[in-house]
């Protein structure tokens, strides 16, 4: 059975539902065993900023800010598209505790390396 | 099919469902020693098959499947190299 498992999330409060389906996904995959990680990539990237998950709410999920604090907790990674944070005009400073900015290889070395995933 | 006359822990996870349901199962797994059990009481439709796909990926054992009045009980087996 493969045991990294991705999810690839491109939006953020632009998509609240999505946003948040995608990191209870997440959550099952971390609480399940698997070396999980979620790599923010487009207008996903928002989600990392400091005070952007507090703003998504869905109802019948818990708080976006709930399932983050849970994911990180339990083991899993937030991986961050440098170009489309940089793009944004953020930088490291404006990122939430948890998250971390990388480039393309990183995601394909995660993917090639016993690994699959789900995109949002 | 009877209750367990004890489990050495128990989880009501009432309609919590998908990654929440796993979250909690997987925090309340991490509290047993190995051998220990859990029964797991759970009203998410899709709980029955959730908690037997997660019990096979994280080395688990699903001893039990028990109808009650309202919903399902589980009851699970922490394994000797539980992954979670």
């Amino acid at each position: 059975m493969l045991n990294n498992f991705c999810v690839n999330l491109t939006r953020s409060t632009d998509d609240p539902d999505r946003a948040t389906v995608a990191m209870v996904v997440a959550n099952a995959a971390v609480a399940s065993g698997k070396q999980t990680m979620v790599f923010l990539s487009s207008k996903g990237v928002r989600l990392a900023v400091k005070g952007v998950a507090d703003q998504i709410s869905e109802e019948g999920f818990q708080p976006m800010t709930t399932l983050l604090q849970n994911f990180l907790a339990a083991g899993g990674s937030v991986w961050v598209c440098s170009p489309c944070f940089k793009k944004r005009g953020y930088t490291e400073g404006d990122l939430i505790e948890g998250a971390s900015i990388v480039g393309g290889a990183k995601l394909v070395e995660f993917l090639s390396n016993d690994g699959t995933g789900v995109s949002y | 099919m009877s209750l367990p006359s004890r489990a050495d822990q128990l989880l009501d996870l009432g309609e919590q469902g998908c990654g929440q349901l796993v979250m909690e199962l997987m925090l309340a797994m991490r509290a047993l020693a190995p051998g220990q059990t859990l029964l797991v009481t759970a009203y998410d439709p899709a709980a029955a098959g959730d908690i037997a796909a997660w019990c096979r990926m994280t080395g688990n054992t699903l001893r039990q499947i028990l109808p009650d009045s309202s919903g399902n009980q589980f009851l699970l087996q922490k394994g000797p190299n539980c992954r979670c």
